[in-house]
């Protein structure tokens, strides 16, 4: 059962039902808007990965409350080719805890948790791997490798997400996994087991936490 | 539905975070008075705001879907596109403080889209959709990238995310004018007796909204 990848439903069709829908929404949702100057901060949301394990297929198929520890969701196994050329997959650092970063270049609110993201790597040095992924699949590499070094995120292994990737992402996470303005992000055990997608600004502090990190 | 409530909260969360949409304020503040003054009636007044959104709604998707075709990224078009934008909101606020009002005039136009005062907001917000797009466009072409690799079905449903997050950003749009209507009496007034001091606020709101945009979107990337 995959609970992020809700299908298109015919039901929201015409401009009129649309409003209507909205409305209510509004009407429902108003009070979630934050106060404050920094309200992406306070608005972090947590979506559990939808169990797919390795291979993928599996549609429909039973999800484990708990998934089994070291066992790769399929969006770990697709391999990507970072800012340096080296290729690899997130199922390949398995042995380290490893932060997984959704972002995008032109996205203010990467480019301000990216810096918090790269606090947080230097201080971690060996003891963890740090992971940008950037969801415009056609990105060259070498404007990510520019981006990475004019902002001076050293620390933090870039790479752009084949389309492949991005489908099991939003497979896994569901849309909101592919929506940088929301920063999103997914802790990974050492173990290899992916944690829940979480989105708003983070600390460098809460962000070695979320990795096991003293 | 669940997802989609996120994409609304998400959108509400993004309205403080990011100046995407702050240019449309003055603007539409704009639009409003001009269409009060002239004494439009309270029903179209009323919808303004929902067609400047969805007038930027539609840009967005129409442009996420042309970069997708092209196989482009918007940071191959964000480069060329954002300091244009940004230069055409300083030259609205410069117009705006020698009393020149560009959207009044759209009033007089002989286009029927532009002349009527739904038109004007329509196209208003499908002119200023582009300056959105450092928080709206990779996820637009996540939704074509995915529709792709997953088929129409999954197109629809990111098309869909992506409605409620521009709904949940863009929601102070549609109150503004719903706010005004009730009072067109009382601001048709006012606006009358400071309509100088209006259009001086609005234009140095949006040099003000253009210095902003140039330091937060351009001068980083």
């Amino acid at each position: 059962m995959n609970t992020a990848a809700t299908p298109a439903t015919p039901r929201i069709r015409g401009f009129r039902r649309v409003i209507v829908l909205c409305a209510g929404v509004v009407l429902f949702v108003a009070g979630c808007g934050e106060s404050g100057t920094d309200s992406s901060a306070e608005s972090t949301t947590t979506r559990p990965p939808a169990s797919q394990p390795a291979g993928g297929g599996a549609e429909g198929a039973p999800a484990p409350t708990t998934p089994e520890p070291a066992e790769l969701a399929a969006w770990q196994q697709i391999e990507v080719t970072d800012a340096n050329g080296e290729t690899f997959a997130i199922g390949d650092l398995v042995g380290r805890p490893v932060l997984v970063e959704n972002f995008a270049t032109w996205c203010g609110n990467c480019r301000k948790q990216l810096g918090d993201t790269q606090t947080a790597a230097a201080a971690a040095g060996e003891s963890a791997v740090f992971v940008a992924l950037s969801v415009e699949t056609e990105l060259d590499a070498s404007d990510m490798a520019e981006y990475a070094q004019q902002n001076g995120f050293t620390d933090i292994r870039f790479a752009v997400m084949s389309d492949d990737l991005l489908g099991a992402m939003y497979d896994a996470y569901g849309n909101t996994a592919l929506n940088p303005p929301s920063t999103p992000k997914i802790a990974v055990a050492s173990d290899g087991s992916a944690g829940e997608l979480v989105t708003g600004f983070e600390s460098p502090e809460k962000l070695r936490s979320a990795l096991g990190l003293s | 539905m669940g997802e989609y409530l996120e994409a609304f909260a998400l959108g509400n969360a993004a309205i403080l975070g990011n100046v995407c949409m702050l240019p449309l304020y003055p603007g539409l503040f704009v639009l409003l008075a001009d269409r009060v003054e002239a004494g439009a009636s309270r029903r179209s007044i009323r919808w303004m705001g929902v067609l400047v959104l969805a007038g930027v709604l539609v840009a967005m998707i129409a442009l996420g879907g042309i970069v997708y075709l092209l196989s482009k990224t918007f940071s191959d078009v964000l480069g060329v596109l954002l300091p244009v934008m940004y230069a055409l909101v300083a030259v609205l606020g410069v117009l705006m403080i020698l009393d020149r009002n560009p959207l009044g005039r759209l009033r007089g136009a002989q286009v029927p889209l532009l002349s009527s005062p739904s038109g004007t907001a329509f196209t208003y917000g499908l002119a200023m959709g582009p300056l959105t797009l450092p928080c709206t466009g990779p996820l637009i072409i996540s939704a074509f990238v995915l529709g792709g690799v997953r088929g129409t079905g999954v197109l629809g449903d990111s098309l869909v995310y992506f409605l409620f997050f521009g709904l949940g950003f863009g929601w102070p749009l549609v109150l503004l004018p719903f706010l005004a209507a009730p009072a067109q009496a009382r601001l048709t007034r006012f606006l009358t007796s400071h309509h100088r001091g209006i259009t001086l606020l609005s234009g140095v709101l949006l040099l003000a909204v253009a210095f902003i945009g140039w330091w937060v979107d351009i001068r980083p990337n």
